[in-house]
């Protein structure tokens, strides 16, 4: 039954700290604990002339078979298995224990054309992973500063309006003999500008050196121009900006993406490669 | 808020980027409210759908997912699959085995699976199933020459039974026998019998991988007493190297102190020891050869010994007259012997009559060291007995003539815990045709004797005429013969003739005396009516056999070895006889065999060789060996390795003694096994002192560890100790004959005294 | 307040200024049938003079009221319906079905039906080609084969099939000409608690709220329907309240007697709700109607029924909002139990606090006298509000500056509140909020809402931000969900199992009242296909046939909202807005 005082005006009183910020250690304590266990338990049977390779092996298989368990779940979406969010996180832990059960199975330096490319493809995904970790945590910060959000497949739309716009600011200053220099900048430099499509370098490093480079340009203008005109500078400033903010989302939206597909894309090839590798090992190890 | 408003994107309709396809028109900003359908088309034709990031990810996963399936199945079916699948480069040795071996015959060569086609090996994930073989068998295909096959599955190739003794038996006897800490404390270890050679062989490791490489915790693993390292903790030697028995009395104290110097040569260890004596860094001969070392003083007294030869067979002689007062019939018998009951029944000839049945009981009741001239021949039974024997004797000698070896071979049957080698070398170069000759001469009806004489010369010339007469004949030989026939013949009617007959016989007779085989053979003596053997010296293949079967009839007596010497003793107690026929210890001192096998007799086998197989047993006498300097199998690894070589480079230790010093108590001055004959010279033994260890002091750990620690030369477990130990494959009746020691092998001391 | 001032040389159109009654709830009606309706029988008694004269009484009949005739079995009003209209009967005869009634029996529209496990797990697998198909046709327009969908003087009818089962099934009492029903939840927004069925030809006489309000002057109509109003469901609807909870029966006979009902703000806050947000947030203060202010002597205990009503106090020269109050809040409470509780000595505290109406709201108002007698003495001390240790307002009007630090009112930022209370984003009762700090714009979440929609997403992750949270055009299920208002057919209402606002398919005929009237733009109109993909488009008009589609709340999943347990950085929340402890929550986590 609700309190009669929840009934009245007063605001209601804060929540309780939160647990998970608390135990925010513990599972990487369990991961290093279990790698640690695990790495005992292959010396002790290497010590006993056992076969510590499969053991590893196996563990190392089964760890990286269950990374599938976050795609399986976002697939099976609707079963009441926990949401995905947590499913993420377990998919980072038990990610990072695969790496340093890796090092272990595979040791240095690794022989064998199978295995070279099995392992390669192991780093890639491992590398992609850890990056997309980072990205995940650091871009949304980055996006969120512009301000209102745009849809990743509005940016080019928005990029026409902005090219229009700067286009039509520089139509009125060709208009004016006070203000053509500017006309005359937007046609030399600033048109390919607000055309630019960036290049994959950018979208892997975006940086801001262009923006820089046309604002300063754009100020060394005001020299030529009176009033109105340094107001439309202003503008093409102000569009400038507009136009490289949206080539930066853009960056930001792509790299995910690319690491996206380099981390999931070979998926079934390495899948296919760890099972010829299991394979052979149970043919061909010595009996 | 106003600004929010006016950016605001109006949701007239909804975002559709998030299936595989987006519509055409969404980056200009006017995208159709329904967007295309999920194949991708336009549902207005109006636009030319373009696909998300969210389908390029699908589409590379495709892609490169069959790809890599083509590329993996191609390569399986090609002969590229080698190269592909090879987990990595091969050791050096193998890498070159395999170098002219085709791709597809490459894999098989080691693996089971490799042997069959690529499509077939999807048959199953099991190795192995194919042909039966494992993995290991293939290794040991290549490798069972050099490698101990028994039980290669169990630690160290020993059998798990032993391994649990090991485990069980108090930790001093596990030292003694098998070095400190030997004893396995591992359930794991003892009860994986399974394990391959890959577990610690690694191949694909690269070119320069080393595949013997053992860590040295994994010995700690399974070892009970554990440790740091060899300099700390590693338990200190106990009489080591000296722990294995010699076969040889050969004391070097005794060398050292009276005889070199008796001859007063120096007593320098590298003159025998070393292959070559003049580079210090000679290969090491441990047990050294008696070319080399002993001949110069010990092959005169041999041949001293053997010089009158081993009666094989001798014909006792009887009194006729008195057999016939009994009514008893000899049949065939040589004239010469029979004139009176005379004669014994030699061990060699005892010891082939008893495959007789009819004879063996008489042998029974006739003792071995009696005279028959003593026995009390007035009794009829007796007599009877002797008849039998020589009848036995009769069959023998025709049995042989007639059949050779195999009537040999037959008759050694009976003998028990003999083993089929043994008696094929027994009877190696016998030659029957003596054994015919003297059937001829002895038993055949009795002819006119010079015809028969002259038979026999005209056949005996070409036989045992010697080239030249030997120097050794001499005019008092001559006489002492004739003085002899003199005195065999009778004085009847046809003297005369036969007086040029004797003349004629005695010149034969004189060039058969025993040093016309001087240099070893066989002789029919005349004069002994005897079969003679005459040994060809040191290393005698014939009398080593007789000698071993001796000594192995000798040790399955079920006396203890100590009431056995006294019998060598005095074995005039025939109740304690053994029951095998063949006695040869039982013989009184006079006989050539008991010289040959007693200790005490200067120039004799026994005074150097040790013929008391106290380590027999039936289990192993396939190798067993009386007469090298260890019974220890050729073959043999033990757990301990020891090469010579590098050290001798190092100054300090060119000098032999430096390592290897005697004790000086008297008291050790023989090789432990001795101990049990005890009529040996020296006071020790007459009082009952009998040294259990080696004459030289064991090495001390401390030494060795002035060089092999931490940082300095190695100290990994595997440097001084084998893992693999036991036989080898190899049969032991073609030993080394090489003395230089095998390399590395401390107890492989199968190097052969000859 | 200052007037925009018009330059003199600025161009200007002279246009007939807008006046009400510009656009008639039914044009077609003649004066005849307003003379008409004058002689039956509640206008009878009305006094035309009570009425100023620019509104007479015939004036707002023939503006606020339409005349509607149904058939046997014509549903007029559906339980949980969310009418803005008053229904008379003229002739004929209807029946009042009361509420135990099950939902699925009256067919309401929007009940859940739990598809089951296996059934949402074979349709988020499948590949769905044809973006917004359509449902198949045999379930179109019959459902249950309960109620259908007919043209009644081409209008829709939704009408029961056998109407005498279902009235031998339930209990249900008839109603006769010059009987009004359903407007209670005409004026107070309310859903309906009773549905009404016509079990003969009947007419009956449609009144929009605003015209009711201006009947309501007369005397003996306003006490006609407060006395319908207090006789039906303010008990029970006191009875609901913690207040009440120990109350004896006679205390509550007076606390009814006693209780005066109010309400203030504008009804169709909803129309000029874009052209108010882009106004200034202190003017859009002052303009928000008065209910009681700050520093006033604290006289009654107000108890909100519906809408919502800020809390705020002065602050400098503008007024900063503490909070706001729903459904079912008191304002005064704190006050009172103060001045209850403290010795005579003492002078009362007036109100800490102002209570402006945020577009309409509908309260109770019950006096200080009663509050003392027969309220307070029946609630625990350890359940109420605890005394007002630093008072803002003294009783002698003085106004003390509080630290920040100890006011307990700066739990959540003012900012923030007032943002909320801007975009009227208080009303969401199951609000999507996305933190743009950990969304990576990954759209999992419209994919996973596609998945469990047939392929289509339901949701557009867009919408006004603050900071860096963003409240995405997704259906918050409104506590006031004005979008339910004149929906011809009842296609769109409140699930009465999980409160959720949902469109039935089979029932929406695509004329998108819901999409202009919610003033979220959360409601979308997509184009409807047909299983080859083909569009389909009104047989005589050849326009495209349009469907109302929205976020359901996956009412149907047995995982809740997709679009939460989809996100794989926690980025997106559903959040009940009249709680706002999880949104502090939600706010302080990192």
């Amino acid at each position: 039954m609700p309190n009669v005082a929840q009934l009245s005006s007063s605001a209601p009183s804060r929540g309780s700290p939160i647990l998970a910020r608390r135990l925010r250690w513990a599972p990487w304590v369990t991961t290093l604990a279990v790698f640690v266990f695990l790495w005992a338990a292959c010396r002790w049977l290497d010590l006993r002339l056992g076969r510590p390779d499969f053991l590893s092996g196996y563990v190392l298989a089964g760890l990286t078979t269950s990374m599938f368990l976050l795609p399986l779940r976002k697939k099976l979406l609707v079963l009441p298995l926990g949401r995905v969010a947590h499913w993420q996180k377990l998919h980072q832990y038990v990610g990072t224990l695969a790496c340093l059960v890796f090092v272990l199975h595979a040791g240095w330096p690794i022989h064998g054309t199978l295995e070279i490319c099995l392992a390669s493809l192991f780093l890639l995904h491992a590398l992609s992973g850890f990056a997309l970790w980072y990205l995940n945590t650091t871009t949304p910060r980055k996006l969120s500063i512009f301000g209102q959000e745009i849809l990743a497949n509005e940016i080019p739309r928005a990029r026409q309006q902005v090219l229009e716009q700067a286009h039509q600011v520089a139509m009125q200053a060709a208009g004016r003999v006070e203000s053509h220099v500017l006309a005359e900048f937007y046609m030399q430099r600033l048109a390919k500008f607000f055309q630019l499509r960036r290049s994959l370098v950018y979208t892997f490093f975006p940086n801001g050196r262009l923006r820089r480079y046309f604002l300063d340009a754009l100020k060394q203008q005001d020299r030529y121009l009176d009033v109105s005109g340094r107001e439309l500078r202003e503008r093409l400033c102000e569009l400038v900006q507009e136009k490289d903010d949206l080539d930066f989302r853009d960056a930001l939206h792509k790299r995910l993406q690319w690491w996206n597909i380099s981390h999931s894309g070979m998926t079934a090839l390495f899948v296919l490669l760890m099972v010829t590798h299991i394979w052979l090992a149970h043919r061909f190890h010595g009996t | 808020m106003s600004s929010q408003r006016s950016h605001r994107r109006e949701p007239n309709q909804y975002d559709r980027s998030h299936g595989e396809w987006t519509c055409g028109k969404a980056a200009l900003g006017d995208a159709c409210g329904s967007g295309p359908n999920a194949r991708g088309k336009c549902l207005r034709n109006e636009c030319r759908p373009i696909r998300t990031a969210f389908s390029i990810r699908k589409l590379v996963r495709y892609a490169t997912g069959s790809a890599g399936l083509f590329v993996l199945l191609a390569c399986l079916i090609s002969d590229f699959r080698q190269q592909t699948f090879a987990p990595g480069p091969l050791t050096q040795a193998h890498a070159q085995i395999l170098q002219g071996t085709t791709a597809g015959e490459r894999c098989a060569t080691c693996h089971p699976a490799g042997r069959l086609n690529s499509l077939s090996w999807f048959a199953s994930i099991h190795p192995s199933i194919e042909d039966g073989k494992t993995q290991s068998q293939l290794c040991l295909e290549c490798h069972q020459r050099s490698m101990p096959q028994l039980a290669h599955g169990s630690p160290h190739n020993v059998d798990r039974d032993v391994l649990v003794s090991l485990r069980n038996q108090d930790r001093q006897l596990a030292i003694a026998d098998h070095g400190a800490g030997a004893t396995l404390d591992d359930r794991h270890s003892l009860d994986n019998d399974q394990l391959a050679c890959s577990v610690c062989h690694r191949e694909h490791h690269g070119f320069k991988a080393d595949l013997q490489f053992m860590a040295n915790d994994r010995c700690q693993s399974c070892h009970r007493q554990q440790f740091a390292s060899f300099q700390r903790g590693h338990p200190d030697f106990e009489d080591y190297p000296y722990r294995t028995e010699s076969q040889i009395r050969f004391s070097h104290r005794t060398h050292q102190d009276k005889h070199f110097v008796a001859k007063n040569e120096s007593f320098d260890c590298r003159t025998c020891h070393l292959a070559d004596s003049h580079s210090a860094t000679g290969n090491v001969i441990r047990s050294v050869p008696f070319e080399t070392a002993c001949a110069r003083c010990h092959q005169q007294s041999l041949k001293a010994t053997l010089f009158d030869g081993m009666v094989v067979l001798q014909l006792p002689s009887f009194d006729g007259e008195v057999l016939e007062k009994h009514g008893l019939k000899l049949g065939a018998w040589p004239t010469s012997n029979l004139f009176a009951f005379e004669g014994k029944v030699p061990p060699m000839m005892r010891w082939l009559l008893s495959g007789d049945p009819s004879v063996r009981d008489v042998l029974g009741r006739l003792p071995d060291d009696v005279d028959i001239g003593d026995l009390d021949w007035q009794r009829r039974e007796v007599c009877e007995d002797l008849v039998l024997l020589a009848n036995g004797i009769r069959a023998l000698i025709d049995q042989v003539g007639s059949e050779g070896q195999p009537a040999l071979l037959r008759r050694l049957e009976g003998t028990p815990g003999l083993m089929p080698t043994h008696k094929h070398e027994a009877v190696a170069g016998i030659p029957p045709d003596i054994f015919r000759r003297a059937y001829e001469l002895w038993f055949q009806p009795h002819l006119p004797l010079h015809v028969s004489e002259s038979r026999r010369t005209a056949i005996a010339q070409p036989r045992f005429a010697p080239p030249q007469i030997p120097s050794g004949a001499s005019e008092s030989d001559l006489l002492v013969n004739a003085e002899d026939d003199l005195d065999l013949l009778t004085d009847d009617s046809i003297q005369e003739d036969a007086v040029g007959e004797v003349l004629q016989k005695d010149e034969v007779r004189k060039q058969l005396s025993i040093s016309a085989v001087a240099q070893g053979g066989w002789l029919i003596d005349e004069s002994r009516t005897a079969i003679v053997y005459i040994g060809s010296g040191h290393g005698d293949g014939l009398l080593a056999q007789w000698l071993t079967i001796a000594s192995i009839n000798h040790s399955k007596d079920t006396i203890g070895a100590r009431e056995r010497t006294k019998l060598v003793l005095q074995s005039d107690s025939p109740s304690q006889l053994p029951k095998v026929p063949w006695t040869s210890v039982g013989q009184p001192r006079d006989t050539a065999w008991h010289r040959l096998l007693d200790p005490s007799i200067h120039g004799g086998c026994g005074e150097c060789h040790i013929l008391e197989s106290s380590n027999y047993e039936p289990a192993n006498n396939a190798n067993f060996d009386l007469w090298h300097a260890r019974s220890t199998g050729s073959g043999s690894r033990t757990f301990t390795k020891f090469d010579h070589r590098p050290h001798l480079l190092l100054g300090s230790l060119t000098q032999c003694i430096a390592c290897h010093q005697l004790k000086n108590d008297s008291a050790s001055v023989l090789p432990a096994s001795v101990n049990r004959t005890e009529q040996m010279q020296g006071e020790e033994f007459r009082q009952g002192h009998l040294p259990m260890q080696s004459e030289f002091q064991s090495m001390r750990k401390a030494d060795c560890v002035t060089c092999h620690r931490v940082g300095a030369s190695s100290d990994q477990c595997t440097t001084c100790h084998n893992y693999h130990v036991g036989e080898y494959a190899r049969k032991r009746h073609a030993p080394i004959r090489t003395a230089v020691e095998p390399t590395q092998d401390q107890g492989g001391g199968h190097a052969a005294i000859r | 307040m200052a007037r925009p001032i018009v330059a003199e040389n600025a161009p200007t159109v002279a246009v007939p200024r807008p006046k009400r009654w510009d656009h008639p709830l039914d044009p077609t009606l003649t004066n005849r049938d307003v003379q008409w309706l004058l002689l039956q029988t509640p206008f009878r008694e009305i006094d035309d003079q009570t009425f100023p004269s620019s509104s007479r009484i015939k004036d707002i009949l023939k503006n606020d009221s339409r005349i509607l005739r149904y058939q046997q079995g014509d549903l007029i009003l559906r339980e949980g319906d969310y009418g803005g209209s008053a229904f008379l009967v003229l002739s004929g005869c209807v029946r009042v079905i009361l509420s135990n009634l099950s939902p699925q029996g009256m067919d309401h529209q929007a009940t859940t039906r739990k598809s089951s496990l296996l059934a949402k797990l074979r349709d988020s697998l499948k590949r769905w080609d044809i973006p917004e198909q359509i449902v198949p046709l045999q379930k179109f327009g019959t459902r249950d084969g309960r109620t259908a969908i007919r043209q009644v003087d081409q209008r829709p009818r939704i009408f029961l099939q056998d109407v005498d089962v279902v009235l031998r099934s339930c209990e249900s009492e008839p109603l006769g000409p010059g009987e009004i029903f359903g407007e209670l939840a005409a004026m107070t927004r309310a859903a309906s608690h009773y549905s009404v069925v016509a079990v003969e030809e009947t007419l009956v006489l449609e009144i929009r709220w605003q015209g009711l309000r201006m009947l309501r002057r007369d005397r003996g109509f306003r006490e006609r329907l407060d006395a319908r109003y207090r006789s039906n469901s303010l008990r029970t609807h006191l009875r609901e309240s913690p207040l009440f909870q120990h109350a004896p029966d006679h205390a509550i006979q007076e606390i009814i007697a006693a209780t005066e009902l109010v309400s203030a703000g504008e009804m169709e806050w909803y129309a000029s709700f874009d052209s108010a947000r882009s106004m200034d947030v202190q003017r859009r203060i002052e303009k928000e109607p008065m209910i009681a202010e700050e520093g006033s002597p604290a006289g009654a205990l107000y108890l909100i029924r519906a809408g919502f009503a800020r809390l705020s106090h002065h602050q400098g020269s503008g007024h900063r909002t503490v909070s706001y109050l729903g459904k079912g809040q008191a304002f005064g409470l704190t006050e009172l139990a103060h001045n209850y509780r403290l010795d005579t000595a003492e002078d009362p505290l007036p109100f800490q606090y102002s209570l402006r109406a945020i577009g309409f709201v509908d309260l109770l108002k019950i006096p200080k006298s009663i509050v003392y007698e027969y309220v307070l003495p029946y609630v625990r001390t350890s359940e109420l509000t605890p005394l007002i240790r630093q008072p803002r307002i003294t009783s002698d009007g003085k106004v003390t500056l509080i630290n920040k630090r100890d006011d307990p009112d700066t739990s959540i930022e003012t900012d923030l509140l007032e943002f909320l209370v801007d975009h009227r984003l208080i009303n969401g009762r199951d609000t999507m909020v996305i933190d743009l700090e950990r969304c990576t714009r990954c759209d999992d979440c419209i994919r996973a809402c596609a998945r469990t929609h047939q392929g289509n997403p339901r949701f557009v992750r867009q919408g006004v931000q603050h900071e860096n949270w963003m409240f995405a055009h997704s259906c918050m299920h409104c506590a006031d969900p004005v979008c339910l208002i004149g929906c011809p057919t009842g296609a769109i209402a409140r699930d009465l199992e999980t409160g959720a606002i949902a469109i039935q398919p089979q029932t929406c005929i695509g004329c998108g009242t819901c999409a202009k009237s919610c003033p979220y733009d959360n409601i979308v109109m997509v184009e409807l296909h047909d299983s080859k993909g083909r569009q389909l488009v009104d047989a005589k008009s050849q326009l495209p046939i349009l469907q109302a589609t929205k976020c359901d709340g996956c009412r149907e999943s047995p995982i809740g909202p997709a679009c939460v347990a989809a996100c794989p950085h926690q980025a997106l929340y559903r959040i009940d807005m009249s709680e706002l402890r999880t949104l502090q929550e939600l706010m302080k986590r990192d």
